[in-house]
């Protein structure tokens, strides 16, 4: 047999596969090749043929290829491999896999999630939370669930889950300050200091998925603390709130002026009736943008019951807290492209790169994220990367069943 | 009314000087020494803010009316619950 034409996995797979086992291909013919439906293939009604390159889709029993590579029509074997769902809903809908494919997992940047905890022993955090603190006890164990699934969304691999409920930048660092109690509340003090401390730290994204219900103006002292934390360089964002529908719900620190305030969308590209309209009391709008926020599948910490638990490892809760940490994740992967984007140019980008809603500014902010085209703008497509890889394959279409 | 309090928050002490409240004083000057004015009025010290110059305080409601007028205090607010959004 030629393994030659066989890609290096797939030369594994027959090394320690019986014959009869069938695999799902991947076969390309050479380029003007007179035969582009070798026998073997042709006498499949399932095998798919693609119609921008010489390639043809085929399940085969391992013991028949041989017989394939013996064809000398047949440059290359790969085997179809299973693609992963990308995350459930959420995290295509702004796109975020597109910049997965090009490397963009927000690998090195730091969120800084300041919220109710983590479960530091989920699957989906492995190897990758690298500071935590407590204002509030004396460990940072998510007793609630909210900090767990926060930072799910925004940096979950998706590893408990094969994948399927990743978040917007899975290989992004993670540092958590517990600063809400496992009932979920707090005091405003407690989350400036949570605030300070992830400045310390070295936090480049700060995730506040928490507020009051009381309408501000932005002169408050915790608004006024993350307004001057975006001064010195670093990205927040921060929940609008869940009083929607009515007007002028945004509370604090969502109404401060220099952070992204995120309100949530639903998967029909509509604006949650939960999520909290602006203006501010001083007559901004509010929110920012929005990111979808309903129906958010992430981890489940521990011994936790928040949201609507799937299984021991995930939960799906609803509310601009789970809209949030999209546009953290968001963050962190424009942050890994352009490390010198200051926070008020990625304040811009998203916010000039949205989905319409056809909605009130004040319910919708500039409308939903959509991070690939935020992300273009920042790395303009190289001409190289339309060409040669497997993946391309993919993007360029179908074409007739044979 | 002193600007330097939140909306109806200066009516609310007044209402009842005994109770024991928790408040952000905001400050400008020396941390140290103002700090040390604020124990000495009779708060409790909870947190200290560096970026934004204040300080999380616990204590009677009447002094924070007595430190209306100084001049190193530039803003107070109650210490506002805050829960997650979802």
């Amino acid at each position: 047999m030629s393994h030659d034409k066989l890609d290096k996995p797939l030369r594994a797979l027959v090394a320690s596969t019986p014959a009869d086992q069938p695999v799902r291909l991947i076969v390309q013919f050479r380029r003007n090749s007179p035969v582009q439906r070798p026998a073997l293939i042709a006498a499949r009604p399932s095998a798919y043929y693609f119609n921008r390159l010489p390639a043809a889709a085929v399940e085969l029993a391992i013991g028949e290829l041989e017989q394939l590579l013996s064809n000398r029509y047949v440059e290359r074997v790969w085997q179809d491999l299973p693609v992963h769902t990308m995350l459930d809903v959420s995290v295509p809908k702004i796109q975020a896999p597109r910049l997965w494919e090009e490397g963009r997992k927000g690998a090195g940047i730091k969120i800084a999630f300041v919220d109710t905890g983590i479960d530091d022993a989920h699957t989906d955090f492995r190897g990758r939370i690298v500071a935590t603190t407590s204002l509030v006890g004396r460990s940072a164990r998510d007793g609630n669930g909210h900090g767990t699934h926060v930072a799910s969304v925004a940096a979950g691999s998706g590893a408990a889950s094969q994948g399927k409920y990743r978040g917007v930048a899975p290989e992004a660092q993670i540092m958590v300050a517990k600063v809400l109690a496992d009932d979920g509340s707090g005091f405003t003090s407690d989350v400036m200091a949570g605030v300070e401390w992830a400045a310390d730290q070295g936090a480049q994204v700060i995730n506040l998925s928490l507020g009051s219900d009381e309408p501000g103006d932005g002169t408050d002292a915790l608004s006024v603390l993350c307004d001057q934390v975006v001064r010195q360089g670093i990205v927040v964002c921060v929940a609008a709130g869940n009083m929607g529908p009515g007007r002028g719900t945004v509370g604090t620190p969502g109404c401060a002026h220099e952070v992204i305030t995120v309100g949530a969308s639903t998967d029909q590209d509509d604006v949650a009736p939960f999520s909290a309209r602006g203006p501010t009391l001083d007559g901004r709008t509010k929110p920012d943008l929005l990111c979808p926020g309903e129906g958010i599948i992430g981890a489940r910490a521990y011994r936790t019951s928040v949201g609507n638990p799937l299984d021991s490892r995930y939960t799906e809760i609803s509310g601009t807290s789970m809209a949030t940490p999209h546009a953290s994740g968001a963050c962190a992967l424009l942050l890994e492209a352009k490390p010198d984007l200051t926070p008020a140019q990625i304040k811009t980008l998203l916010m000039q790169h949205t989905v319409h809603l056809e909605q009130d500014a004040q319910a919708q902010g500039a409308g939903r994220l959509d991070l690939y085209a935020a992300y273009r703008t920042v790395v303009p497509v190289a001409p190289a990367a339309r060409s040669g890889c497997l993946t391309s394959l993919f993007r360029l279409g179908r074409g007739s069943r044979g | 009314m002193s600007a330097k309090f939140a909306p109806g928050l200066q009516e609310r002490l007044a209402a009842n000087e005994a109770s024991q409240v928790h408040l952000i004083l905001r400050v400008q000057g020396d941390p140290a020494q103002c700090r040390a004015q604020i124990e000495q009025a009779g708060f409790r010290v909870r947190r200290a803010f560096r970026l934004v110059p204040g300080f999380a305080v616990t204590g009677p409601a009447s002094a924070a009316l007595a430190l209306a007028d100084a001049s190193w205090l530039t803003q107070v607010e109650p210490d506002r619950p805050i829960h997650t959004m979802k």
